[in-house]
């Protein structure tokens, strides 16, 4: 339980970072500066839906055997 | 529920933690759920329960906390620009409000030029110019509404128009059509047109009205951002010296500008300038010699009359300003600097 905790964490944080950098590109600040309307709905669904991907994929794989810490998460072969 | 989201777009951070919470614990109630709790997923969720419930609600609190200060940051430069835009309406609107009569106009123009980054400011009403400063009058003359087309139009709609002096037809009309100056003027801060982001030669023009009647307008023209860059544009240079002279320092302002106006070097620093030189000279056309004089009063009255600037003209360019301190005697300059503070 802790090895997953501090794993999640480090994960978390190098995700954030990734994401303080974003808000820093302009393409990205004009996205924020938008009155909301259907199409700045569904761009913002679409920008967080990638980043909740990204979360996923930098998540680690739990098993029966174990914990698989590999970076980036390719597939699930059978269960989780 | 809905009330729990529908506040405002940005929900605040520990909203989003208690969000984070919940989510992972649904992911754990539907594995337990599908997999019909048997031993292994119960083992499973026992491991991976509480480090994703952890790392998911700190992770989005902390991403929507960001992404709060990512726009507060943006709120408060378009905050500071409006409260710089206010600030100036509220000084400019009571000449402007009054009656428009040639005084009234050439103190909002004074007051506008002081403090916005335009190079002039032209007021005029239907029929004619009221009041105009700045230099470069004779570069071009502010023209009064009847006469441009652009003009006409600002006027008849009420709205600004930001027109490029190279192409007066170029021009962009602004949503505010409000007939309050000041709306306008925070409007323009908005887009940043307050700024002096206009390219050289750009006017704007603003309309005004009195009681739904148009009656005037305020041109503000955008050249260049200082007078020292429409004296020399490129390669100003200006040097300080210090230099000790037997027992007294000897301190030198030179520059390499366009020098100062002849007719103006024998009183520069002696008596401010009349009013009527301020607006037409491009030496001092930002001020009225009362810095230096007032600098010049000080020097005298506390080292001496031999300590009074001197101005002179350099024969190839630009200007030089001296002055000098006796440097022995400390003790009596002091002396001297308490009799003149206890004077006053």
């Amino acid at each position: 339980m802790e090895a997953y905790t501090r794993v999640l964490i480090e994960r978390m944080g190098m995700l954030l970072i990734l994401m303080f950098i974003m808000t820093r590109l302009p393409l990205f600040r004009m996205l924020l500066d938008r009155a909301v309307t259907l199409k700045t709905g569904v761009l913002y669904a679409v920008m967080f839906g990638l980043i909740g991907i990204a979360g996923t994929h930098a998540g680690v794989l739990a098993g029966p055997e174990g914990m698989d810490a590999r970076f980036w998460i390719r597939g699930v072969d059978s269960g989780r | 529920m809905a009330l729990f989201f529908y506040e405002e777009r940005i929900i605040a951070p520990i909203k989003a933690f208690f969000i984070g919470v919940f989510a992972p614990i649904l992911q754990m109630g539907i594995i337990l759920i599908y997999t019909t709790s048997s031993p292994e997923s119960i083992r499973l969720v026992n491991e991976i329960g509480v480090p994703m419930v952890l790392a998911s609600s700190i992770g989005i609190a902390l991403f929507v906390a960001m992404i709060q200060v990512a726009l507060r940051e943006q709120e408060r430069a378009g905050a500071v620009e409006t409260q710089r835009a206010l600030a100036v309406a509220g000084t400019v609107l009571p000449h402007l409000e009054q009656k428009l009569t040639e005084e009234s106009a050439a103190e909002a123009a004074r007051v506008l030029s002081m403090t916005l980054s335009v190079d002039a400011v032209a007021v005029t009403d239907m029929t004619s110019v009221l009041a105009y400063t700045g230099p470069g009058m004779e570069r071009s003359r502010p023209e009064h509404p009847a006469v441009s087309a652009l003009c006409q139009k600002a006027v008849r709609t009420g709205e600004i128009v930001v027109a490029e002096l190279a192409a007066y037809a170029d021009s962009s009309p602004s949503q505010a059509a409000g007939g309050q100056l000041k709306q306008k003027l925070t409007a323009l801060a908005r887009r940043g047109t307050l700024e002096g982001k206009q390219g050289p030669g750009a006017v704007v023009l603003i309309p005004f009205q009195q009681a739904g009647q148009p009656v005037g307008m305020l041109q503000l023209f955008y050249r260049s951002r200082k007078h020292v860059c429409a004296s020399r544009l490129i390669g100003g240079v200006v040097q300080v010296s210090v230099r000790r002279e037997g027992g007294a320092i000897r301190i030198g302002v030179q520059d390499n500008g366009i020098g100062i106006r002849p007719e103006l070097l024998s009183s520069l620093g002696l008596m401010p300038l009349e009013s009527g030189e301020e607006s037409s000279g491009i030496s001092s056309t930002a001020g009225n010699g009362l810095g230096v004089y007032n600098v010049n009063e000080r020097l005298i009255r506390l080292v001496g009359a031999e300590a009074a600037l001197h101005y002179r003209n350099l024969p190839e360019e630009g200007s030089r300003v001296e002055f000098r301190l006796p440097g022995e005697r400390r003790e009596h300059y002091e002396g001297e600097a308490y009799r003149a503070d206890r004077r006053r």
